[in-house]
């Protein structure tokens, strides 16, 4: 796995923490819970991949 | 990797100079509202004090006053049962739809009745826009810091989920 990805759920998570804090001070709390939303959906789209190829490992090495 | 970081810059910098204009609409909305302000404060004295006509009191305030409402008022000098058409003409400026709308139901009562009347409605109007300002005063300050924040960090954000 490419260390990258890490770095970049960490940037994006920064990044949606921010926006939730500026959105919140600004009396937006709807919006800075659909940030924190769309942050989530972003990163699970990114790392999908690689818990399916977690799950196929776990499959092949107890043999199941 | 130059072209991705020069990209990435290029997105970082057009999100924030769009925050920033979106962060500044507000106080361009102000700004619109004390100059039509202004000007019925215009009208209302030479209706009152000076005693013009519509269209020459139009005319006087055409050159006392700044862009959009200028041109609004020389059209107005030409054309004074024009109002409510030429108020909806000044939609491409920074007023607000319901800005636009209380200035051209003021047309429907300018030169129908006596100057009393007119004085009335144009104190109404100008009212409003004082109790907008007011709104827009409180909003505008944590409005411009949000979408200036918004505009920056959006930016980052967009160029980190597609390097």
């Amino acid at each position: 796995m490419d260390i990258t990805v890490v770095f970049q759920i960490a940037a994006v998570g920064i990044l949606v923490a921010v926006l939730n804090q500026v959105l919140k001070g600004a009396g937006r709390d709807d919006q800075a819970t659909m940030t924190t939303l769309a942050g989530l959906i972003v990163v699970l789209f990114w790392i999908i991949s690689h818990i399916s190829d977690l799950f196929g490992t776990v499959q092949n090495l107890f043999q199941l | 990797m130059l072209m991705r970081i020069l990209g990435g810059g290029l997105v970082c910098l057009s999100a924030t100079l769009i925050g920033w204009y979106i962060g500044g609409s507000g106080g361009r909305r102000a700004g619109g509202l004390m100059e039509l302000k202004k000007s019925l404060i215009l009208l209302k004295s030479q209706i009152d004090h000076a005693i013009y006509t519509l269209p020459q009191a139009f005319g006087n305030i055409s050159h006392k006053v700044a862009a959009p409402l200028d041109g609004f008022y020389k059209r107005l000098a030409e054309k004074p049962d024009s109002w409510a058409d030429e108020a909806l003409r000044l939609s491409g400026s920074n007023l607000h739809k319901d800005d636009l709308a209380n200035l051209s139901l003021l047309g429907a009562s300018l030169g129908q009745g006596d100057t009393l009347v007119q004085i009335n409605s144009i104190d109404m109007v100008i009212a409003a826009i004082d109790d907008t300002l007011n709104q827009l005063t409180v909003k505008n300050r944590s409005d411009t810091k949000m979408w200036r924040s918004l505009g920056v960090v959006g930016g980052l954000l967009i160029t980190i989920a597609l390097l």
